[in-house]
C-alpha cells in the first residue's frame, strides 16, 4: 500500500496537471450545449426550392457526364445545378444552361444566407484554402462567409460544390481550446492519437487506479462513524491531559471520533504534516499514556528510538478518554487573547465579577474548571469605592477613599473561569475578591486591585485556557467544596455538569463563607437545587458573630459540615471524586478531612491559587 | 483546518464520488487513444475497389422526368448500383429508380446486397448473415434510417456492413473495436442511454466534481513534496 501510495505521489507530480487539464476541458466540453458549438441552433430548416423540371437532359450533357460515378441533381446556391463526381473529383453544372458553374462571392453569400437562421447579416465572403484550423478535414477553396451576430458566426461554402461545410462561430472557437487540451494535439487539435496523449493516458490510468486503490486504505471506520460525528455536533468533547515544553499541563477538550491529529486542528491545535493526516508523512508525532501500539505507518515512518520513547503518529490513533497527551515543542504556543470589558458587578462586599467579551472566540475551548491568565499591565490604578453598593458601604469604612496600586512590571494572575464552556465562546466570566494588604505598609493586592479598577470597555489581554482542575468523566457522583471566589471554577464545573453536554452526575457542593453577604450566586444555586434533584447545595457560614439568629443554614468551618454529612453517606462515596477550591487554608484542611475518610489522594482534586 | 489537510480531506471525498469513473475515463481514453482512428472508423475493412463509372449506353430516363414524377425531392443522383444505372430519389421518401425503365427498384434485394457487400468488404471472409431491419434500428446505428440491410461477415472482431434498403446506399460499418470505442465513449461522456448527448447533466456533474478532485490532489501533491519540519523528539 505505502508502493502505491508513492506511486500515486510520483505520478501525480508527472501526469496530475494534464489531469487536472483533462478534467478542466472536459468540464468545460459538457458544460457547453453542443448544438450551440456546432452552430445548429442557427441553421436554418427551410427547404430549399422545388427542383425544375426544365433541366438539359442527358444526351445534351454527353460530353460532360463522360466518365463520371455520379451525377446529383439538386438545388445550388441560386439556382439547380448538376454534381457531376467523377475519379478527379465533383464539378458543378448549372442544370438549366448546362454552363459550368462557379462558386462567386454572391452565390457564396447566397448559399450561407440561405442555411443561416440567426440574428445577424452575412457581412462578408473571402475566398481562402482548406485546410487550416478551423475547417482542417476539407481540402481546395472555400468561401469563408461571415454574419455580424455576436458570436462571430463563419460558415464556410465549398469552393466547388457551393454546400455548406461547416458552422463556426466563438462558441466552437473556445470548445476547439478545450478539444486541443484534451486531445493534447496541439498542432492539428484532431489527433488523438498522438504518443503525447497515448503515454500521458497510460500514466494517468495508473493514476487513477492506484487512487482508486488508496481509497480503500484511505478510508477508516472512523470517517463513517456518524454516532461520533452527531455527539460532535452537540458538542460533546473528550477531557484530555495535554503536556507540552514551556507550557504548564492543562486538560484540553477534544471532539469524539476523531484522530489526535484532527481532533487538535479543531483546537486550532496544528501539527506539523506534509500529508494532512494521511498516515505517510510522520510529522504529527504526539506521545499517549497509557501508550499503544504502534501500526504499519508508524514503524515505517517513525525511528525505533522514537517508537520506544513512545511517540506515535496523531493521525493514527483515535481521541480516547482518560489518556494525557504530550506534544512535542513548539506544537502549542501561549498566544495573547485580546478582549473588553463587557460588564462589572459586586457579587458580595469585596467581590466582583468581571465579563470579558473576547474579540475573537477562543481557539481552544476551555473545560469547566480552567482558568485563564491575566496580563496585568505595568502602572498604576485607581480602585474607586464609589461604586460599591450603599448596603455594602459600611464594609468599605476601614478602607481608604481611594486606593492606588502601581508597579514598573507587567505580571500575570490567575483566574477562574465562573461559566460552563458552552454557554458562550466569546465570553468569560471571572470573580475576583479584592486582596487587603498583607500588612501595615503593603501594598493591596496587585492583580485585584487591577480588576477592581476595571470598567466596562477597557481593553483586557489574556493567555489560557489551562488547567486541569475537573472531575474525570469516569466518576460517578461528584463532592465540591469551595470557599470565598473559590466559587468561579466549581460554579462552572456545576453549570457545564447540568447542561445539555453535561454528564448530569449528583452533586454535593459544600461552600463557605464569613457571613450571608460573601454567599456568591446565593439565588442562582438556591434556584439551581430546587430544580435540579441531583444536586445538593449546602452554605456553612464561619463568622458566627456576623451571622443572625434567623439563619437556619449550618455553621461553622465548610470542612467540618462536610465531614459530619459525608460520613453519614459514606457508602455513597465510592465513586465519588472530590474538587476542593478555596483559600489554600480551607484546602488544607478538607484533604485532611477527605484522607481520615479514606478518600484516595488520586480521587481529588483542588485548586489552590491565591483565591 | 490546514490546508494540507483539507486538500487531503477534500481529495479523498471528492474521489470517493468520483474514483470509479475516474478510472473509467482514463481507461475508455486510453482505449481511444491507443488504437489509431482510422482502424476504428473501419478503412481497413472496405475493399477500395473504385465505384463503376456510369453506363450512359443504358440510360433511358433523363433527370427531368425523375423530377417530374417526384416533385418535392430537393436531390435525385443518379448512379450504378449493382451493375445497373439507378436514380436514388432522396425526398422525404427514398426510393430507387431505374434509369433504364423508369420503374421502382426499391426496396433492394437481399442477393443484390449480398453482392454489393462482397465487392465493398476487403478480404475473403464469409457473410454470416443477412438481415432486414425495418425497426428497433440497433444502438450502434441508431442515427441511420430505416430500413436497413445489415450484412454480418466472419471475423474475430465480427463486421457489419449496413445498407439502405431503400436506395441500396452504404450508410455505414461497424466491427468490434469500433464496439469497444463506443463503449468507451459512452463511459467516457457517461451517456449510458444513447451513448451520443454531450449535454447531460450527470457528466456536468461528475467532470466538475473531477475538477476539484484533481485541483485538490494537487493542492495536496504541493504539500507532499514539502520537507520534514517536525522537531526531533528522539536520538
Amino acid at each position: 500500500m505505502i508502493f502505491v501510495r508513492s506511486l500515486h505521489k510520483w505520478l501525480g507530480l508527472i501526469v496530475g496537471l494534464q489531469m487536472t487539464l483533462w478534467m478542466l476541458s472536459g468540464f468545460a466540453m459538457a458544460a457547453m450545449s453542443m448544438n450551440q458549438v456546432k452552430g445548429g441552433d442557427r441553421r436554418s430548416d427551410a427547404a430549399p426550392p422545388p427542383l425544375a423540371r426544365q433541366v438539359q437532359t442527358v444526351p445534351a450533357m454527353q460530353e460532360v457526364f463522360q466518365g463520371s460515378i455520379s451525377v446529383a441533381l439538386r438545388y445550388g446556391p441560386d439556382g439547380p445545378v448538376y454534381e457531376i463526381v467523377n475519379a478527379a473529383g465533383a464539378t458543378l453544372r448549372d442544370a438549366r444552361t448546362g454552363q459550368a458553374y462557379e462558386i462567386t462571392a454572391e452565390r457564396a453569400l447566397a448559399a450561407a444566407t440561405r442555411d443561416y437562421s440567426g440574428p445577424g447579416r452575412a457581412i462578408s465572403a473571402e475566398q481562402i484554402t482548406a485546410p487550416f484550423i478551423e475547417l482542417r478535414k476539407h481540402d481546395g477553396p472555400v468561401w469563408r462567409v461571415n454574419f455580424d451576430d455576436r458570436r462571430n458566426t463563419s460558415l464556410y461554402i465549398d469552393g466547388v460544390t457551393g454546400l455548406v461545410l461547416e458552422r463556426r462561430n466563438d462558441i466552437w472557437r473556445v470548445f476547439d481550446i478545450f478539444w486541443m487540451l484534451h486531445t493534447m494535439d496541439y498542432v492539428g487539435r484532431d489527433n488523438f492519437n498522438n504518443p503525447l496523449v497515448i503515454v500521458a493516458g497510460l500514466a494517468a490510468l495508473w493514476l487513477s487506479m492506484s487512487g482508486f486503490i488508496l481509497l480503500f486504505s484511505s478510508f477508516r471506520g472512523r470517517d463513517f462513524d456518524f454516532g461520533s460525528a452527531l455527539r460532535r455536533f452537540r458538542g460533546a468533547t473528550i477531557t484530555s491531559v495535554v503536556k507540552a515544553p514551556g507550557r504548564e499541563v492543562s486538560s484540553l477538550a477534544l471532539a469524539p471520533g476523531l484522530s489526535y491529529f484532527d481532533a487538535f486542528a479543531r483546537t486550532g491545535v496544528n501539527l506539523p504534516s506534509n500529508c494532512g493526516g494521511a498516515g505517510s508523512c510522520g510529522q504529527c508525532v504526539i506521545r499517549l499514556s497509557p501508550s499503544v501500539r504502534p501500526d504499519k505507518d508508524e514503524q515505517r515512518q517513525l525511528s525505533a528510538a522514537e517508537l520506544n520513547e513512545g511517540w506515535r503518529m496523531a493521525c493514527r490513533h483515535r481521541v480516547r478518554a482518560n489518556t494525557e497527551v504530550e506534544l512535542p515543542a513548539g506544537v502549542i504556543d501561549n498566544e495573547l487573547l485580546s478582549g473588553q470589558v463587557s460588564s462589572v458587578r459586586f457579587l458580595a462586599p469585596f467581590t466582583k465579577e468581571i465579563r470579558i467579551r473576547l474579540d475573537d472566540p477562543l481557539p481552544r475551548p476551555f473545560v469547566a474548571g480552567q482558568y485563564i491568565q491575566l496580563v496585568i499591565p505595568a502602572g498604576t490604578f485607581l480602585v474607586d469605592p464609589a461604586s460599591v453598593p450603599d448596603s455594602w458601604r459600611g464594609k468599605w469604612v476601614d478602607i481608604p477613599s481611594t486606593l492606588d496600586s502601581s508597579a514598573a512590571e507587567e505580571v500575570r494572575r490567575l483566574y477562574s473561569i465562573a461559566v460552563a464552556p458552552n454557554e458562550n465562546p466569546r465570553e468569560l466570566v471571572l470573580n475576583v475578591r479584592l486582596v487587603p494588604p498583607a500588612g501595615a505598609s503593603k501594598p493591596w493586592g496587585r492583580g485585584s486591585s487591577y480588576v477592581f479598577s476595571l470598567l466596562p470597555g477597557d481593553a483586557v489581554t489574556l493567555c489560557g485556557p489551562y488547567g486541569r482542575f475537573g472531575p474525570s468523566d469516569s466518576a460517578r457522583s461528584l463532592v465540591l467544596i469551595g470557599g470565598g471566589s473559590g466559587m468561579a471554577p466549581l460554579r462552572s464545573i456545576v453549570r457545564h455538569e447540568y447542561s445539555e453536554q453535561g454528564l448530569k452526575r449528583p452533586i454535593r457542593f459544600f461552600y463557605g463563607a464569613r457571613c450571608e453577604e460573601d454567599i456568591l450566586y446565593r439565588e442562582e444555586f438556591e434556584q439551581l437545587a430546587a430544580k435540579v434533584e441531583a444536586l445538593d447545595w449546602i452554605v456553612a457560614l464561619s463568622d458566627d458573630l456576623a451571622t443572625p439568629d434567623k439563619w437556619s443554614g449550618y455553621r461553622g468551618f465548610v470542612h467540618d459540615v462536610a465531614r459530619r454529612e459525608l460520613t453519614e453517606s459514606f457508602k455513597e462515596l465510592a465513586d465519588a471524586e472530590f474538587l476542593l477550591c478555596g483559600p489554600p487554608a480551607l484546602i488544607e484542611a478538607a484533604r485532611q478531612m477527605l484522607r481520615g475518610l479514606g478518600i484516595a489522594d488520586d480521587r481529588v482534586w483542588y485548586e489552590d491559587f491565591g483565591v | 483546518m490546514k490546508p494540507v489537510t483539507f486538500f487531503r480531506k477534500a481529495h479523498k471525498w471528492a474521489t470517493l464520488v468520483i474514483g470509479v469513473q475516474a478510472v473509467l475515463w482514463t481507461l475508455g481514453g486510453v482505449y481511444m487513444t491507443v488504437i489509431p482512428l482510422p482502424v476504428i472508423h473501419g478503412k481497413h475493412l472496405m475493399s477500395g475497389v473504385a465505384p463503376s463509372e456510369i453506363d450512359w449506353s443504358r440510360v433511358d430516363i433523363d433527370p427531368g422526368l425523375v423530377v417530374m414524377a417526384n416533385p418535392d425531392a430537393p436531390l435525385i443522383r443518379l448512379t450504378m448500383f449493382d451493375g445497373d444505372p439507378v436514380y436514388q430519389v432522396l425526398g422525404e421518401r427514398h426510393t430507387l429508380i431505374s434509369a433504364e425503365t423508369g420503374g421502382v427498384v426499391s426496396p433492394v434485394s437481399e442477393d443484390a446486397i449480398r453482392r454489393v457487400a462482397r465487392t465493398d468488404f476487403s478480404g475473403d471472409a464469409e457473410i454470416v448473415s443477412v438481415t432486414l431491419i425495418t425497426d428497433n434500428v440497433p444502438l450502434e446505428i441508431q442515427n441511420a434510417r430505416p430500413p436497413l440491410w445489415r450484412v454480418d461477415f466472419a471475423g474475430w472482431n465480427e463486421p457489419s456492413f449496413f445498407y439502405s434498403a431503400e436506395t441500396g446506399q452504404f450508410v455505414s460499418r461497424r466491427h468490434n473495436l469500433w464496439r469497444g470505442f463506443d463503449i468507451a465513449w459512452m463511459f467516457h461522456i457517461m451517456d449510458y442511454e444513447d451513448r451520443n448527448d454531450m449535454d447531460n447533466w450527470l457528466l456536468r456533474v461528475a467532470t466538475a466534481v473531477g475538477l476539484f478532485s484533481a485541483l485538490f490532489g494537487m493542492g495536496l501533491l504541493i504539500y507532499r513534496l514539502g520537507f520534514r519540519n517536525r522537531a526531533k523528539v528522539a536520538p
